[in-house]
């Protein structure tokens, strides 16, 4: 092996054995027999932990190698992740205080609970429980891949990788429990982050790469792909149908990934949620300018590049191994703390909206806690097969993975917002949209070069709310009692200290008289 | 802060953060502002003031609220919300 190699691995050990006492920490805080403690760490989480395991389950390895391959490719095009990702930090604010208050009055935590307690359906359970296991593999495989591929890079074992990441998020997901995960996770979060922007401003201030500011790394760019900096960027890919269509699969996924859905029931208090929104905007948003800088110094300095997820390696390599050997041990963190959030997910929505919904009702919380774990380890070992038998279809598989979610997007604004709709519009709005997108996935191409989500999500609105004009749910009183608990709770109606004040208030208005 | 002023300010900033989109004249690099080209500055610069003004109402703006999980079931069950254990 290569003294790069060496020093990769040196670099996984070293982090490694901080996960590792960040484990031992959050395993003696958890109660390992309590599926509540295990699975919603004792819904007891903190604005900066939540905003940091929020962010660092959603950017994956994606973030480190995926975007600025993408930048790369597409140019300013790729620009609409500045924009979606403030809308993904204001729907965490409306959606997810309402998302909280309500796993906390009714104990929900799967994506199932609440969908399956408002629309009172098994079936849309079911439905939704199916969708979040399987949009999970792909994405498992596609990290554990990336893994795989970081080890084989360095001159070191495909296998190697792929066996090492099993190992530490298996540990993390099947004996950790959430709060080792949470933890880890906002480490591996806030490491990452400042690590691109670190790069980014040594890049351009220590004209290190023959540039001086960041004007002349534009024009440069300008002078030698005049398309690149203009819409629709060079690739013409995002034309305003696929930069809209991106941003409301990548916003709806974004709430709607089970690993970031149950998150929402993790909340301290509501408080937590002005912090989660603001530390998503800056960690999500603005998180993408130092891997648009690092793109721009790729496309000139490295213009001819056939794998353009290496963009972010490969021109590290140039100018510092030192920095290349961190990159890869970000990449290795930032896939990790995606994967073992999705296992503890699968793991949550199996025993709940499987196991115990479908399997054996009466189970104890032992047996629940074991049926978890082991499907954690069984559908992780499913998500390995499927990568390395799937091959070339895996990105497929990782559109569709982010598409599915983004179906449970509609059933959700019903339960929260849409009254009219009931569990006919839900469910048959799903299945309606999850066939569109398998279609036109794989049976034909999608017209027009607009991606098929976009197809999929606009199906699905059409017979969610056509159908909801027929149902009338609203004429339910399930469905307005819901609604009216949700507007009650929002606005203080069950805050102790707000009804005791007034109480007080009154009573001296009354002894006034 | 009530609900539609807000509704309003987001509604204006998503309208302005994609202009470019369909407004060539905002669609160019020149000039350049603080290095930058100016469609990207466009995007940036009204993504900068939606983060301040999101920052100032998380600041002073939002209320939270705690919950009650005792009264808020009973209000459930006395308004006829189902599937209650």
């Amino acid at each position: 092996m290569s003294s790069i190699a060496w020093m990769v691995l040196a670099g996984l050990a070293i982090s490694g054995l901080v996960y590792l006492l960040i484990f031992y920490l959050a395993y003696k805080r958890t109660n390992r027999k309590s599926v509540e403690s295990f699975y919603m760490g004792g819904r007891d989480f903190g604005g900066i932990v939540l905003f940091l395991t929020i962010g660092a389950s959603w950017f994956s390895m994606w973030f480190l190698l995926g975007a600025p391959g993408s930048f790369y490719t597409h140019g300013s095009g790729f620009a609409t992740f500045f924009m979606l990702n403030i809308i993904l930090g204001l729907l965490f604010f409306i959606y997810g205080r309402r998302m909280w208050l309500l796993g906390k009055i009714f104990n929900y935590t799967t994506p199932g609970d609440l969908l399956e307690h408002y629309y009172q359906s098994k079936t849309i359970k079911t439905v939704s429980a199916v969708l979040n296991i399987y949009l999970l593999f792909p994405y498992i495989g596609i990290q554990l891949l990336g893994a795989g591929l970081a080890f084989e890079a360095i001159g070191s074992s495909f296998w190697l990788g792929v066996i090492t990441m099993i190992t530490l998020v298996t540990l993390f997901s099947v004996f950790g429990g959430i709060k080792a995960v949470a933890w880890k996770d906002a480490l591996q979060g806030f490491f990452y982050m400042a690590f691109t922007w670190v790069v980014a401003l040594w890049l351009v201030n220590s004209g290190i790469t023959g540039f001086e500011s960041i004007k002349e790394i534009f024009t440069a760019v300008d002078t030698n792909y005049p398309s690149f900096l203009e819409f629709p960027g060079e690739s013409g890919y995002f034309t305003p149908v696929n930069w809209f269509g991106f941003a409301a699969i990548y916003v709806f996924a974004g709430l709607c990934l089970p690993h970031l859905w149950t998150r929402f029931y993790m909340a301290k208090n509501m408080e937590v949620f002005k912090t989660v929104t603001v530390g998503h905007i800056a960690f999500a948003s603005w998180g993408f300018v130092p891997i648009l800088i690092i793109a721009l110094l790729g496309k000139i300095i490295l213009p001819d590049i056939e794998q353009v997820d290496q963009i972010f390696p490969l021109l590290l390599l140039e100018y510092s191994p030192v920095l290349a050997v961190v990159l890869i041990v970000c990449a290795f963190a930032a896939a990790m703390s995606t994967i073992d959030s999705q296992n503890m997910a699968m793991g949550t929505v199996f025993t709940k909206d499987i196991w115990l919904s479908l399997v054996d009702k009466d189970s104890s919380e032992r047996r629940q806690m074991l049926a978890g774990r082991v499907s954690t380890i069984m559908l992780m070992a499913i998500s390995v097969i499927w990568t390395f038998t799937s091959e070339g279809s895996i990105l497929t598989l990782s559109m569709i993975a982010f598409t599915s979610a983004a179906l449970l997007f509609l059933p959700l604004t019903g339960a929260l917002f849409y009254k009219k709709a009931g569990s006919r519009s839900a469910t048959y709005s799903v299945i309606v949209g999850a066939s569109v997108l398998v279609f036109l996935t794989y049976v034909i191409t999608s017209p027009f070069g607009v991606h098929s989500g976009v197809y999929a999500l606009l199906a699905q609105a059409i017979v969610f709310f056509g159908v909801a004009q027929f149902e009338r749910y609203d004429r339910s009183e399930h469905a307005m009692a819901y609604h009216s608990l949700i507007e009650k709770a929002i606005t203080g109606g069950f805050d102790k200290t707000i009804v005791t004040r007034s109480n007080e208030e009154s009573y001296d208005e009354e002894l006034a008289r | 802060m009530t609900k539609k002023p807000m509704f309003w300010i987001i509604t204006i900033w998503f309208m302005l953060v994609n202009a470019a989109q369909f407004i060539p004249s905002l669609n160019t690099i020149e000039p350049y502002v603080l290095g930058i080209p100016f469609n990207l500055a466009w995007i940036w610069g009204w993504n900068g003031i939606i983060t301040l003004y999101l920052i100032f109402f998380a600041a002073f703006g939002a209320k939270s609220h705690d919950v009650d999980e005792e009264s808020a079931l009973k209000y459930a069950k006395n308004n006829g919300i189902r599937g209650l254990k």
